[in-house]
């Protein structure tokens, strides 16, 4: 059995009357890469946003294991949209990131890796939303984290970039670092990941191991869950 | 010793970031066209053209020092909750160094910036032999920053906990209410009873930014200057304190 890197147990938020996040349950092992799927509005931002600590939940609980003490940088975060002080270039942003975290000597590599060495030095004002992408991959990447956690990483990456983005993940998976992918894309969560968690209103209506997503089944399998859980709903 | 590092590097990265917002040097070099400006005005159709460019010289340092200082809190140091610094929080910096960082690098270019106008319109007048009129410029090299640091820090509060409008709006409300000083017998002659008595209670809580006003005050006197900045100090730390402990419970 593999160690679990991250689990998170019974997870529940409201906003008001609503449930953000309903019951959420799931684990991500070490070098172990997993997706949380769904539409627009399931909770999967607001599942990580839980995790990583930027919101409170009502109740449930959120376990990270890093293998070591647990030490600043060792967990890597890009949000769903990258925001960056444009008043700075993408040098100092990843330096930034980097010196927080005690770890410099790895920022010329990493800009190597995300394939944007050649703009480092200009203001961030100046970047495409691809770039801005990538930009924020490498700050998620410099500190060398274990646990690495990214909303929409696909997003506003061209098919370059999205085949980097997996050859990253692939790498970052064969050093034994943990994956965590929230994504709507279901193509490519199921070609890079080991098990998908399907979210719907805020629930987790099903985990799915490798064999029942690859070969382009994720699709087809994530509608009749949907349509599935729809009906339930409305039965109900 | 982790604990300043980082916020030594938030502070860094924001001198650095405060250092390139050109709407600041914009704002203040359109101040000094407008004082100096004031001269030639002044020599057209006064007999004391210095005092005319004093007095415009300190109003609009003052107006200057304190717009500049609830841009800069409501900007700079209200980004805390922003998505910018995600990535940092959720790498394991506390908000508290954040805040802290954030906090102790706009306040240094808000001392800096809110002092510059003041001495440069004080230096080139006295170059230009302005004498006596122009010493309220040089008390209020000293006393604006320390104003300006104030409201800085209240906006820099209501930055963390309200929208950036919200926050810039109840700011410039508090800067004006902060120079209005009620007279206690006329207040009760106007609002008797318990209105008047809550009127009071509240200005008795708010600080009284008058007392940073070079025109009517003085820093020659020594235990003026000091009060000044011991009612900074106070206030300033006050709010830092809740800053802090607001951010800190605050849902991103």
């Amino acid at each position: 059995m593999t160690t679990k890197s991250l689990e998170v147990l019974n997870l529940q938020k409201k906003f008001g009357k609503n449930f953000a996040v309903k019951d959420i349950s799931f684990h991500v092992g070490a070098g172990e890469i997993v997706g949380l799927v769904g539409l627009n509005g399931a909770g999967k931002t607001t599942a990580l946003k839980i995790i990583l600590g930027l919101i409170q939940a009502d109740s449930g609980s959120v376990s990270i294991d890093t293998g070591t003490e647990r030490r600043r940088g060792d967990i890597g975060f890009l949000p769903e949209e990258s925001d960056f002080s444009f008043l700075l270039t993408g040098y100092e942003t990843l330096l930034f990131a980097a010196a927080l975290a005690g770890k410099i000597f790895y920022v010329e590599e990493v800009f190597n890796k995300t394939g944007i060495f050649y703009a480092k030095d200009k203001r961030i004002g100046t970047y495409s939303k691809g770039m801005k992408r990538r930009l924020g991959l490498a700050c998620a990447l410099v500190t060398l984290p274990k646990l690495i956690i990214l909303d929409e990483p696909q997003s506003g990456l061209d098919p370059l970039g999205r085949r980097g983005l997996a050859s990253i993940l692939e790498e970052e998976r064969s050093k034994g670092n943990s994956i965590l992918i929230a994504s709507h894309d279901l193509n490519e969560t199921a070609e890079i990941c080991d098990r998908v968690v399907v979210i719907h209103k805020g629930r987790d209506i099903a985990v799915l191991e490798r064999e029942k997503i690859s070969d382009g089944k994720l699709k087809e399998k994530f509608f009749e869950l949907i349509e599935s859980d729809l009906a339930e709903c409305v039965a109900k | 010793m982790k604990n300043i590092k980082a916020i030594l590097i938030i502070t860094a990265r924001t001198i650095r970031e405060l250092i390139r917002a050109r709407v600041l040097y914009s704002l203040l070099v359109f101040l000094l066209i407008a004082a100096w400006g004031s001269l030639f005005i002044g020599g057209l159709t006064f007999e004391s053209k210095f005092e005319v460019a004093t007095d415009l010289g300190l109003t609009g340092s003052a107006f200057f020092a304190a717009i500049s200082a609830i841009l800069i809190g409501v900007e700079y140091v209200g980004a805390v909750s922003s998505r910018v610094f995600w990535p940092a929080l959720s790498a394991g910096v506390k908000r508290s160094e954040l805040f802290a960082g954030r906090f102790i690098g706009a306040g240094v270019i808000v001392l800096i910036l809110s002092s510059v106008p003041s001495i440069l319109l004080y230096w080139s007048f006295y170059l230009l032999g302005g004498g006596g009129s122009i010493l309220p410029l040089r008390d209020a090299a000293l006393l604006l920053p320390l104003e300006a640091l104030l409201i800085f820090s209240v906006s820099s509060v209501l930055s963390v906990n309200f929208s950036k409008a919200l926050a810039f709006a109840l700011s410039i409300g508090i800067w004006i209410a902060c120079h209005m000083h009620p007279d206690p017998l006329a207040m009760e002659v106007l609002y008797p009873g318990s209105v008047s008595r809550i009127i009071m209670f509240i200005q008795n809580i708010l600080p009284d930014l008058e007392y940073y006003n070079a025109r009517i005050s003085s820093t020659t006197s020594t235990g003026h200057f000091v009060l000044a900045l011991y009612q900074t100090l106070v206030y300033s730390l006050l709010s830092v304190v809740l800053g802090i402990m607001t951010f800190r419970k605050r849902a991103l």
